[in-house]
């Protein structure tokens, strides 16, 4: 099965967080700025405004890029899920390994329909971000069934051991 | 062979009163429970009363019916505030030692706390991973040890992990009840703890010793480096003071060298530890367990079963990879005690005589050649270059903003030092360089993985070295990452994800190429 991209959608939630973020970032080194200005440091204050700088020109630019890198694909057998912006991560979980599975969804994740699976296995959780409501409990429904499945054999495997 | 029984327990002497019947037992801390968390407190209480002059005079007028002036008064209210409080202390150990017990009925086992906070832990007994048993010196004394019970589950272990004080025999019968319990077998044929006598693997106290010395960790190596300079810097000073006839001065390096005694004695203490509480380290396999015992004043001893083991891993602290020696863990969930990162199954030996030795003990797992392995390709080292420069850079700018921020306002310091302080910013910088790239290229010649038909096999460390041989199908997820410069050069680094405690949960793998990785997905695969 290919890799298939996450939901438009997915573009405005993240440029929400990350707005909401750099705003959180404004006021702090907006407060340092406001405290320091006429004080005699080594450095001048005004370069807490270049870094301000940066960081909204990384803000504004990360949600079209983490959207285009953001990938995920479910097989039989497993979940494979790549992300990341500058640096980029990939996770494959064996569904077979599976312990729980949780759908989540924040309040900024619901102003745009959308939810994350949770998956965890015995070594630890995988989330899979931004997935549409009715497609995330398409997955999770999928993922269900085929635990299910193996669940069963592994019962009827027992059976003949015994 | 059925060797299936019925899973009620016969009374066999351990089911006690309360209530109990047939099939059940239930078990309450021995009373030492009391004096072995309490005495702490009781000893500082007695120690204080010895030490204190007038509390003593106050013991001794008191036993001499002596009238008692105003001040021996107030000690005497002092002295009954601090019985009242150490009654008060013993209450409560009195009551938690009542109101906890454990109780295994019908293939469970309960664990019931009704104090202040009142818990109820049920497990299965087939969930019981491990059945330990600990016995330190106090324990000796009263013929009593600690029994403890460890569970398989990543998210019970914290919870549902049991411990009880019990006398030594009791201990042994209910290990092996609920062991029988477990394995579905009559009590008889149930396996309790290993006989002294019979091991597959003993080491002597000549092992056990270079076991202690070469186990030494860096921090206590550091810290005896520098106890040593210190205490003959000042033994030399104090030496020389005591000529001069300067006793204002000797009597503070007197005081120094006390001080400088205690680190001495810390250091040396830990290295007695090591030899102590693996002294007669000695282990069984039998069937599907391997049986380890050790210790001299705490005596310990711990099964584990061979389907629970999760990987294995070979350490070697840095003095013993000097001498190309490391010791054998096993990671698996429960038995993370003083061992958080996995139980100790081999002590320290060359790579042939762990090799050997496992093919006895461990047979299911076979040491590969190392030899053999991938190694981290050379374009890491551009990487881990460029990122000691930077490292460099920042330590010579943080130590010049730091004097700046700091004695900014100092203009002597600056008219005296001023053209020299950015030779020594630089220097600094060099020289976190330097050690950023000496460790980059000590871990570039450490590291490598390799693909086994079985098992995946890592190699990881700077100074120490750690080879983990990690079975395909116990791995739960991969995960991979690419930073910016690894994209570029074809490279990715990530982990292992395994069902372990947390402190070896994550296993990491080095940088390697895209394709080197490829082939332990293909080996994931195969497992499911």
């Amino acid at each position: 099965m290919e890799f298939q991209k996450i939901s438009g959608k997915a573009k405005g939630c993240m440029m929400v967080n990350e707005v909401l973020l750099s705003l959180i970032c404004t006021m702090v080194l907006g407060g340092i700025w406001w405290f320091f200005r006429e004080e005699d440091l080594p450095v001048s204050i005004h370069l807490v405004w270049v870094v301000l700088a940066v960081i909204w020109v990384v803000s504004l630019a990360a949600p079209f890029v983490r959207y285009e890198r953001y990938r995920y694909r479910f097989t039989e057998e497993e979940i494979d899920v790549k992300e990341g912006f500058l640096f980029i991560e990939r996770n494959i979980v064996p569904i077979e390994r599976l312990h729980k599975i949780a759908m989540e969804s924040g309040p900024v994740d619901r102003i745009f329909g959308l939810s994350k699976v949770i998956v965890t296995t015995a070594g630890g959780d995988v989330t899979i971000r931004f997935l549409e409501t009715e497609m995330a409990e398409r997955i999770v429904e999928r993922l269900k069934t085929r635990i299910n499945q193996y669940a069963v054999a592994e019962r009827e495997e027992q059976k003949e051991d015994e | 062979m059925n060797r299936k029984k019925d899973m009620t327990l016969p009374n066999h002497g351990i089911a006690a009163g309360d209530g109990t019947g047939e099939g059940e037992l239930f078990l309450r801390n021995h009373i030492t429970y009391i004096v072995e968390r309490a005495w702490t407190v009781i000893l500082v209480f007695v120690l204080s009363i010895i030490g204190n002059g007038e509390l003593l005079d106050l013991v001794i007028s008191f036993l001499k019916r002596e009238k008692l002036d105003e001040n021996m008064q107030m000690h005497l209210l002092w002295l009954l505030g601090a019985i009242a409080l150490l009654l008060v202390l013993v209450g409560w150990y009195l009551n938690r030692w009542y109101r906890t017990t454990l109780t295994v009925r019908d293939g469970t086992i309960t664990y019931r706390q009704k104090t202040l906070t009142r818990k109820s832990n049920t497990m299965s007994v087939k969930q019981v991973s491990n059945v330990n048993v600990e016995q330190n010196i106090f324990e000796m004394i009263f013929g009593t040890c600690k029994m403890r019970l460890d569970t398989d589950s990543l998210s019970t272990a914290n919870k549902t992990d049991v411990e009880m004080i019990l006398k030594k025999k009791r201990a042994e019968e209910v290990k092996k009840c609920i062991l029988a319990m477990k394995e579905g077998v009559d009590i008889q044929e149930a396996e309790g703890d290993m006989d002294v006598e019979e091991y597959d693997i003993l080491y002597h106290f000549g092992e056990t010793m270079a076991n202690g010395l070469l186990s030494i960790t860096v921090s206590q190596l550091v810290a005896a480096v520098v106890f040593l300079v210190s205490f003959v810097a000042t033994l030399g000073i104090t030496l020389n003071d005591v000529a001069k006839g300067d006793y204002d001065h000797v009597f503070a390096g007197l005081g120094l060298l006390v001080m400088e005694f205690f680190t001495a004695y810390s250091f040396v203490w830990a290295i007695l530890k090591k030899i102590l509480q693996d002294f007669r380290f000695r282990a069984r396999r039998k069937d599907d367990q391997i049986y380890v015992s050790c210790g001299l004043w705490k005596r310990k001893s711990y099964m584990v079963p061979v389907n629970k083991i999760n990987a294995v891993k070979i350490e070697y602290p840095v003095l013993a990879r000097i001498f190309g020696r490391g010791y054998l863990r096993v990671l698996n969930v429960g038995g993370e005690g003083e061992e958080a990162d996995g139980m100790k199954l081999l002590l320290l030996g060359s790579y042939d005589d762990l090799r050997r030795r496992m093919e006895i003990l461990l047979p299911e797992f076979q040491l590969p050649d190392l030899r053999e392995r991938t190694r981290v390709p050379r374009q890491w080292m551009y990487i881990r270059m460029l990122a000691s420069l930077a490292a460099g850079a920042v330590g010579g700018v943080a130590v010049y903003l730091g004097l700046r921020i700091g004695l900014g306002s100092e203009k002597g310091f600056w008219q005296d030092y001023g053209k020299i302080i950015p030779g020594i910013c630089l220097g600094i910088g060099a020289a976190v360089m330097f050690l950023w790239l000496l460790c980059s290229y000590l871990r570039y010649k450490t590291c490598g993985i390799g693909f086994q038909p079985g098992e995946l096999l890592l190699v990881q460390g700077t100074f120490r070295k750690e080879v983990s041989l990690i079975p395909y199908g116990r791995i739960q997820y991969i995960c991979y990452e690419r930073g910016p410069m690894e994209q570029f050069l074809g490279l990715q680094h990530g982990h292992v994800s395994l069902l372990a405690s947390a402190a070896s949960r994550c296993r990491r793998m080095g940088s390697f190429r895209v394709e080197d990785f490829q082939v332990l997905e293909e080996k994931l695969r195969e497992t499911y």
